[in-house]
């Protein structure tokens, strides 16, 4: 019992050790102060029950939780990925089909009758860009100058 | 969080193709549904026949208006250019405390152009232009390109 006592008193007694020391002194008839000391240390220390570490079933259903969360946030980001290409898709299809528009186009829409004579809209086009751009008042002295020199 | 980002780049490019007409206040001018077509003269010219002017597209509706139409037009026209009165690439005339003429460049990637002229042809009817331009001339190549010959 001393020699427990000594191993508990350097802190260098493992639990078993300590736990035997409990029970000797718990039944000893007499006891030095010594030994009431360290019985009313160890009296005063918790009964500690062994490290709950986990155990095989324990790790299974660590697992088994894990599996769920883990299950969701991808069903999640799978919805999410279907989502984006769904969506990339769609602009592409946009993409594709506005590029099918003519590039080239020449009409003229008179009061609902339809005319694609080039000259004839060419020559209209013209006539409305003239007719507007002579209300500007706006025309610079280097304007004019520039038309004089580059007629 | 770089899945997140990824997806993000992913949903923007898909929604900025889906969004990417030119939502203009005065279209639906240009669609028939302030003054019917039948009822204008239009002309829609796009092509390599209007590069020789460094344009792209031209679209143009003449038509004859009455006060409440050039209202609603005019409204729709000062919506557009908004904010643009003092850029260089702009001019505008007022008479009467109305739009007469107006030719303003908008936001674009390309050089887009609004021209909008209006006068009183009869007492209470208008002449009214408007007309859409894109393309890569300055406001200075317009004048020179369609300058009265």
């Amino acid at each position: 019992m001393n020699k427990l006592i000594d191993k508990y008193l350097s802190g260098s007694s493992t639990r078993e050790e300590e736990q035997a020391l409990r029970r000797m002194l718990d039944d000893a008839v007499l006891l030095t102060p010594e030994q009431r000391i360290v019985q009313a240390m160890l009296q005063a220390e918790p009964m500690q029950a062994e490290p709950q570490w986990l155990t095989e079933d324990d790790s299974d259903e660590y697992d088994r939780l894990v599996a769920v969360r883990y299950s969701r946030v991808r069903l999640l980001w799978r919805w999410v990925s279907v989502a984006a290409v769904v969506c990339v898709a769609v602009g592409i299809a946009i993409a594709l089909f506005t590029s099918h528009e003519p590039t080239n186009c020449t009409v003229a829409c008179i009061y609902g009758q339809e005319t694609t004579d080039e000259a004839l809209v060419l020559s209209m086009m013209e006539g409305t860009m003239q007719s507007v751009l002579a209300c500007s008042s706006t025309e610079s002295l280097e304007g004019q100058l520039t038309d004089i020199l580059n007629p | 969080m770089k899945r997140i980002i990824i997806l993000t780049l992913l949903l923007s490019m898909a929604l900025a193709q889906a969004v990417a007409q030119k939502d203009m206040a005065v279209t639906p001018v240009f669609a028939g549904k302030i003054v019917p077509k039948k009822r204008m003269e239009e002309t829609l010219v796009k092509g390599e026949s209007i590069h020789k002017f460094k344009l792209s597209l031209f679209r143009s509706l003449k038509m004859e208006v009455s006060t409440a139409e050039r209202d609603s037009i005019e409204s729709l026209v000062l919506h557009d250019v908004e904010g643009l009165e003092d850029s260089p690439e702009a001019e505008y005339e007022m008479k009467d405390g109305h739009l007469s003429y107006c030719i303003s460049s908008l936001p674009a990637q390309q050089k887009c152009y609004l021209c909008y002229q209006c006068y009183e042809s009869r007492p209470g009817n208008y002449q009214l232009t408007l007309v859409y331009i894109e393309g890569w001339a300055t406001l200075k190549d317009l004048h020179h390109t369609f300058k009265r010959k």
